[in-house]
């Protein structure tokens, strides 16, 4: 089978719209403060945050294949580090704080993904999601039990952090310091998406058995990737704990692995910011329906979830796809035989 | 006890549905719309309580139970003139039995509804979620209804909850009258029942009694098998059991049925728990800060009230109902003696307010414990679920609090 140059695009959302969407999130924030709507703020504040996990999920699942349950146990490894050093050592730099989540979250996806991934036989991504799932429930439990981190209760009453010798007040200050942290991780993201390294991590993703054939080292690349997204989900979760004021075990248990799988895949898979559009609709969009009817809210989610990927199954981002090529992949069988064009497209 | 009122609650579910899918379409106007000047402090609009508690999840029954309290003690209020001349508007907020989902529609309260007062928890990770949101960086007062383990002094926090003394003491001085030397103490493995069996063990130490063997499981158990087995084989004289829900009616049961002949006590017994339990109910021993069945006036003619407005809302002690008509009225008195709703001055209030009428009995905060005396009761647990009352125990000090 032969296909057309151009046939090939890259998956996600048009700049254009991408960029639109993420300066409209940004403005959002002075506007809704100049309205008078904290609570908005707030909320906002919250989802850009579970935006910055999310978006990392995405690097790891939907870009590279690894199909991982455990982006709770980076969240709450972030919040744990961060609570604990304003708690009991008095730490309160935000800077400091933020590169402490990150670092608890880099060697945490460093150590976890060292045993996952090199393990002696092949790894598939079943035995990759049993493992993780079986790691948020373990941490979530010994969070509840372990005294020392304030077990079931977690750790309560977290200071203000403070930036530049002033404290970081809850509303913008705090949606300041997310939008910085959201657009800090999409620039990062960016690099990587237009990087080569891009294209090896969904080599591996479409047929890891030929991309090791082509002479890539699987193990390297999936450890590198799940160690990044590990840290950028603790630095989501240390950000989370210092705003919320509080880090509870449940920070780091199965339901957030589950509900961040959510945001991408009704987001979209594979676009940078898919997983952003999947929580601003699931988290303040839904946010008035999931008051109203608290019990109703998983059966309207699951019923969403699942137009989504009848019809729309790279996510709501599809809506606002690139023009050109198709809706879907090349099965990576077709793209090898390529010739001539550009694989990287546009 | 959840099977009692599923089918009214699918049909308020029902009814909501309808509501819910008219306020789905108006999401974005929403938006726009959430501050309508009402609220905090001066003005002469309604007063703003927030209700927090769990109408779905694990804990919905409590949740259920503390809304149709909250409404009717506001309601009550309110027929009566209100606080300062102004009503109250409740705002009640479903935590979904999550802390993280706690700390979520505590912010809500706070910032989006701007409540002047919030009262509610269930558990004690549900308050530790929810403080520092709204008495510390939310500077709003806050109230916690729940009989919990003690300690909780934080800034703008008052408890009205039993604390361990006060539930403990009388209890564990009833079995050692009854002749109970060996004690067995078992509970779930977290802070409440832990703190509960320390406070047991110093008073049957205290009293001359020993204690032969303490066994937790974890939390979440819903089975109890080795405790059942170590209950019976400790051949104790009495055991002193803190196991809460699900694992409590296996073990209960367990033991009962196992052939355990010594006295059981526990703090968790009660009118709406005990039918769990079935005919093993008969004859467990403990203290509450109200049963149905107390001897007083006041509490009966309220609670038949309140079941006639609510008729499907349980009532009791063991789902905190009459700690939250307590909280409403001890803030009533302090907003009252303080003038006005600020801050600082309903504080200074609230460290010495008291209330008569009470469901239960008159209560005050003890100056500077910001925990409160109560009137307790020892009740022995019927076959039917019912109580019989053992002994009106008087007013009980909270001790060890905040000093």
């Amino acid at each position: 089978m032969r296909l057309t140059r151009g046939t090939w695009r890259r998956p996600g959302v048009r700049p254009v719209l991408a960029v639109a969407l993420v300066a409209g999130i940004v403005l959002a924030g002075p506007v809704l403060d100049a309205a008078g709507q904290s609570y908005w703020v707030i909320s906002l504040t919250r989802a850009l945050l579970l935006g910055v996990l999310a978006v990392s999920t995405n690097l790891a699942w939907g870009v590279t294949g690894i199909f991982t349950l455990g982006q709770g146990v980076f969240f709450g490894l972030g919040a744990y580090a961060t609570g604990l050093l304003a708690t009991r050592a008095d730490v309160l730099s935000l800077v400091v704080l933020a590169a402490a989540a990150l670092g608890a979250g880099l060697v945490g996806g460093l150590v976890i993904g060292s045993f996952l991934f090199f393990g002696r036989r092949r790894v598939g991504m079943l035995y990759v999601g049993l493992v993780t799932l079986a790691l948020s429930y373990a941490f979530e439990r010994l969070a509840n039990t372990w005294d020392a981190i304030g077990a079931g209760n977690g750790i309560t009453a977290i200071p203000l952090p403070t930036l530049l010798g002033a404290d970081v007040d809850p509303g913008m200050d705090f949606f300041w310091v997310a939008a910085v942290a959201l657009v800090a991780v999409l620039g990062l993201g960016l690099v990587v998406l237009r990087s080569q390294f891009a294209l090896v991590m969904r080599a591996i993703r479409d047929d890891d058995e030929r991309a090791e054939f082509l002479g890539y080292r699987r193990p390297i690349v999936q450890l590198v990737v799940f160690t990044l997204t590990g840290g950028l989900g603790a630095l989501a979760g240390g950000l989370y704990a210092l705003e919320e004021g509080f880090v509870s075990p449940s920070f780091l248990g199965v339901a957030l692995s589950t509900q961040v799988l959510i945001f991408v895949l009704l987001g979209g898979r594979d676009s940078l910011v898919g997983p952003l559009i999947g929580v601003l609709v699931l988290e303040v969009g839904g946010q008035r329906v999931q008051e109203e009817l608290p019990t109703e809210w998983p059966i309207i989610v699951g019923a969403v979830l699942l137009l989504v990927i009848l019809f729309l199954p790279r996510g709501l981002s599809e809506l606002g796809r690139r023009r050109g090529g198709r809706a879907v992949a090349p099965r990576p069988e077709i793209a090898l035989e390529v010739t001539g064009g550009d694989p990287r497209g546009d | 006890m959840a099977s009692t009122f599923t089918r009214r609650t699918a049909l308020q579910r029902f009814a909501a549905g309808g509501a819910g899918i008219a306020l789905g379409g108006s999401l974005l106007s929403a938006c726009g719309s959430s501050d309508d000047g009402a609220g905090t402090g001066g003005g002469d609009g309604p007063i703003r309580i927030g209700a927090i508690t769990d109408l779905t999840g694990a804990f919905g029954v409590v949740g259920k139970a503390n809304q149709a309290i909250a409404e009717f003690t506001v309601g009550e209020i309110n027929a009566a003139g209100g606080v300062l001349g102004r009503q109250l508007e409740l705002i009640v907020v479903d935590g979904a039995s999550d802390p993280a989902t706690w700390g979520k529609v505590a912010q809500q309260l706070v910032s989006r509804d701007k409540v002047d007062m919030a009262i509610g928890d269930v558990t004690s990770a549900e308050r530790e979620a929810v403080k520092s949101i709204i008495a510390g960086r939310g500077k709003t007062l806050y109230i916690a209804p729940a009989s919990y383990e003690g300690g909780e002094c934080y800034e703008n926090t008052w408890t009205v909850g039993a604390v361990p003394n006060q539930q403990v003491d009388p209890t564990v001085d009833y079995l050692l009258e009854q002749g109970a030397r060996t004690f067995y103490l078992c509970g779930n493995d977290y802070s409440y029942p832990r703190n509960v069996l320390k406070a047991a063990r110093a008073r049957i130490e205290q009293g001359g009694g020993e204690v032969v063997g303490e066994d937790y499981i974890p939390i979440a158990a819903t089975d109890a098998p080795e405790l059942v087995r170590k209950t019976i084989s400790s051949k104790a004289d009495a055991v002193f059991e803190v196991v809460v829900l699900p694992a409590s009616v296996p073990y209960i049961k367990g033991v009962v049925d196992g052939g355990y002949t010594g006295l059981i006590a526990g703090t968790l017994f009660d009118e709406t728990i005990n039918p769990l339990f079935g005919r093993q109910a008969q004859g467990l021993i403990g203290a509450q800060d109200y049963f149905a069945s107390i001897d007083d006036p006041f509490s009966r003619e309220q609670v038949a009230a309140f079941h006639q407005a609510y008729p499907d809302a349980p009532f009791g002690s063991a789902l905190n109902s009459p700690a939250w008509y307590r909280g409403l009225y001890l803030w009533k008195a302090a907003v009252e003696t303080a003038g006005s709703l600020e801050l600082d001055a309903v504080n200074e209030a609230m460290n010495t307010a008291s209330a008569e009428k009470l469901i239960g009995g008159p209560s005050h905060f003890v100056p500077d414990t910001k925990h409160v005396e109560l009137t307790m009761y020892l009740g022995e647990m019927q076959a039917d679920g019912s109580v019989k009352v053992l002994k009106d125990l008087g007013p009980q000090e909270p001790l060890g609090q905040c000093a």
